[in-house]
């Protein structure tokens, strides 16, 4: 049986590497290119669902952690230092959202809400940092709204996906015979 | 269920030291400037802003890291060319009814695909009069002609 260490490591190497596979797959879908390009990085976000289940299943750390290994991962592999920087300021922004508005237990509703304000502080945090960028104000009130909506569309359908896994997850933990032998998932 | 309840302190400071760096990059004064050259229309030119047109109300407002560098009027056909010290190149097209980004040598060529905008699109188009080469902090955006000066 492996310490609680080793399986907590082991547990947060799997979800990264699932993050990763997820934002190749965002970048593999074109979703700016079907909206005519009018709308530079709208991404669907899919790695989103990873956090979700850490910020329902797993401490507030080790999402953190899920987070910030993904960013730098995943810049270093497929971005840049800019990119590092926008994902870095949106992922902070929504893990702050999400975290604020978990709730006290998963259920359909409020995990599509955190999702959907995940994806939102994302996108945020993302233009914030654009704007700042280039330096222009102006730029913040021309994205942002058609930013959001979108961010709302897709915070729907990835709080979903992340629901049912985090339904499933939670339902066979709560299956287990004799309370003793639950699975610790949040040991620090 | 496990998870803890309470949002940790860390993330809260975390947030808002990326919205603090956000806004003050946004809003305060830039010290150091990309040095650039400019041509129109294929000869150097200073910049700054160019004979104001007589039937649009709407100008071409050219800005590098937030500072305005060129001003041109909306509805005349030039193509400007911003070459920034460090490297960057991008070239700016108007023509009688529109302002896209032909050329640029950035790596993902948002600002190419980001497409024209023309009086009518203004208002419905995605970035509204905005086309923005991030790589390159280059925003160039149609506006309204303020009445005095600008």
């Amino acid at each position: 049986m492996m310490s609680g260490q080793t399986n907590r490591i082991a547990r947060l190497s799997i979800l990264i590497a699932l993050m990763l596979v997820l934002g190749w797959l965002d970048r593999a879908i074109p979703l700016g290119a079907l909206l005519g390009g009018s709308l530079p990085g709208v991404k669907l976000g899919l790695a989103n669902t990873v956090l979700l289940y850490a910020v329902y299943l797993m401490n507030p750390g080790s999402a953190l952690l899920l987070l910030t290994a993904k960013v730098l991962l995943s810049g270093w592999l497929f971005g840049s230092f800019s990119a590092i920087l926008y994902s870095l300021s949106g992922g902070i922004l929504s893990l702050a959202a999400m975290l604020a508005l978990r709730g006290s237990h998963p259920a359909p509703g409020r995990v599509i809400l955190t999702s959907v304000a995940g994806a939102m502080a994302h996108n945020l945090g993302q233009i914030l940092m654009a704007a700042a960028a280039a330096g222009t104000p102006g730029l913040l009130a021309a994205y942002l709204l058609p930013l959001e909506g979108i961010g709302a569309a897709v915070g729907c359908v990835t709080g979903a996906a992340a629901w049912r896994v985090i339904r499933a997850v939670a339902g066979r933990r709560e299956k287990k015979p004799d309370g003793t032998e639950r699975e610790r998932e949040d040991e620090t | 269920m496990s998870g803890n309840q309470r949002v940790p302190r860390i993330i809260w400071i975390l947030a808002a030291l990326v919205i603090l760096t956000a806004v003050l990059l946004i809003f305060l004064p830039r010290k150091a400037e990309s040095d650039y050259a400019l041509t129109l229309d294929g000869s150097a030119w200073r910049g700054g802003t160019a004979a104001a047109g007589r039937e649009s109300s709407l100008r071409v407002i050219v800005t590098l890291d937030g500072r305005e560098i060129a001003a041109l009027p909306f509805g005349e056909a030039h193509v400007l060319r911003v070459t920034l010290r460090e490297g960057g190149v991008n070239e700016i097209t108007l023509t009688g009814d529109s302002v896209s980004m032909t050329e640029a040598d950035c790596p993902n060529q948002d600002c190419v695909h980001m497409g024209a905008v023309t009086a009518e699109n203004l208002e419905t188009r995605a970035m509204g009069g905005f086309i923005v080469c991030l790589p390159h902090r280059l925003a160039v955006e149609v506006r309204e002609r303020e009445a005095q000066g600008g």
